[in-house]
């Protein structure tokens, strides 16, 4: 269960906005046990979820600022209120690296069904991957944090 | 496998994934391939030490608790309604109500329209349609007097109009037999105020119910069509009274509506 708040938390980069997605979820998925079938199957679903709602309301927040343009904002919504320094910026990722890699790191998925998740080849998820990581290494540079 | 199939495989290892065949060929590849190999190792250690990171980033105070009590929590949520459409059983149910509601409102239209002795009055209007108009006597007054004319002429009693029609004006009028049994048939002059039927020539009919095997429930109407043909007949007592005209069940069911707005209002005149 932690790992669905920490995905969330990598998505959004605000530990606040994190923790009412993912109890926003295991309310609506509340009494739907019995529909997952294993502990796995269930993060993985609950895990798409949280993203989806991520998404979602990221969008709706940078869509006035941004004036409808597409593309990533500069600066994140919540960036460094409550987050992580590792989640602020990763939050800053553009997607789908980011989810890629989250959800890769966090183990929720095996590569080939992240694949398959994110419709793509697995040389285009190692792509995602690939570019994830030197994303994070640009940005995490020089810098000795805790988590 | 090439070089450049073992990076992508490598570059998609995850530290601690279960080692398939695939993935021991690229790593011999990477043995082979310092360049390769130093990558790998270096990615490796990027993604040990952000696993680290990530597994070790802490929950908010409480979150977990929260998180577990609502996993516990019975379902007591709000029914979404668009979710629970889209089940399949849901739907299924949905679609048999349709069904079932359209076939109710058939057999409850079918019931509107049927009744027996209806095929006497399909008869009465198709000879209707044979007519010339030279087949009528004239007969101008208002309708609401053709029943006295009937009695003193044809000694037929209740031959009446009913009040909503009685201030139409009558153009012609006959006796005929229909198996022998008598029906009157009445024109009326075409009016501008005929609602829905300014052009077209309303016909009456009256007859006897028994005669022709009509039951009919008293005080109301049942509107029938018959090609491009609409009738709405009434029953009072032992007498029907049956008005026809060229026109459409919606137009004959406003007009309905018209007159019996009209008439409390022209029964209250002196």
């Amino acid at each position: 269960m932690e790992a669905i708040y920490r995905f969330a938390l990598l998505l959004t980069g605000d530990a606040q906005t994190a923790s009412e997605a993912v109890l926003d979820i295991l309310r609506d998925a509340a009494g739907h046990a019995s529909q997952f079938r294993n502990d796995k199957h269930r993060n993985a679903c609950l895990a798409m979820k949280v993203r989806e709602l991520c998404l979602k309301r990221e969008q709706a927040a940078a869509a006035p600022r941004a004036g409808g343009a597409p593309g990533r904002v500069s600066q994140p919504v919540g960036l460094s209120r409550n987050g992580a320094p590792l989640a602020t910026r990763f939050h800053l990722m553009p997607e789908p690296q980011r989810s890629a890699l989250a959800l890769f790191y966090l183990d929720l998925f095996p590569p080939n069904e992240l694949a398959q998740l994110f419709r793509m080849k697995p040389d285009g998820l190692a792509d995602a991957l690939s570019a994830g990581r030197d994303f994070l290494r640009e940005h995490l540079q020089g810098k000795q944090f805790p988590a | 496998m090439n070089a450049k199939e073992a990076r992508t495989v490598l570059r998609g290892h995850r530290a601690g994934q279960q080692q398939d065949a695939r993935l021991q060929k690229a790593l011999r590849h990477a043995d082979q391939d310092n360049a390769l190999k130093r990558e790998f190792q270096q990615q490796t250690e990027f993604d040990n030490r952000m696993i680290n990171l990530v597994e070790s980033l802490p929950l908010p105070e409480g979150l977990l608790d929260r998180m577990k009590s609502l996993e516990a929590e019975p379902a007591k949520r709000r029914l979404d309604w668009r979710a629970a459409l889209k089940q399949p059983p849901v739907l299924a149910g949905l679609i048999g109500l349709v069904v079932m509601v359209g076939i109710l409102i058939y057999f409850w239209m079918d019931r509107m329209q049927n009744f027996p002795g209806r095929e006497a009055l399909f008869r009465m209007i198709s000879t209707t349609q044979e007519m010339s108009g030279a087949e009528l006597d004239p007969l101008i007054t208002e309708a609401g007097k053709v029943g006295d004319w009937f009695l003193l002429k044809y000694g037929f009693e209740d031959f009446n109009v009913p009040p909503e029609f009685a201030a139409m004006k009558t153009v012609g009028s006959r006796i005929f037999k229909q198996d022998n049994f008598p029906v009157a048939q009445i024109a009326v002059e075409r009016d501008r105020d005929l609602g829905p039927f300014p052009e077209s020539g309303l016909l009456f009919f009256i007859f006897r119910a028994d005669d022709f095997g009509v039951k009919l429930p008293s005080n109301r109407w049942y509107v029938f069509t018959q090609e491009d043909w609409v009738a709405a007949v009434h029953a009072e007592d032992k007498t029907c009274f049956m008005v026809a005209v060229r026109g459409t069940r919606e137009q004959m069911d406003d007009f309905l509506k018209q007159l019996a707005k009209q008439t409390p209002a022209k029964q209250d005149q002196p």
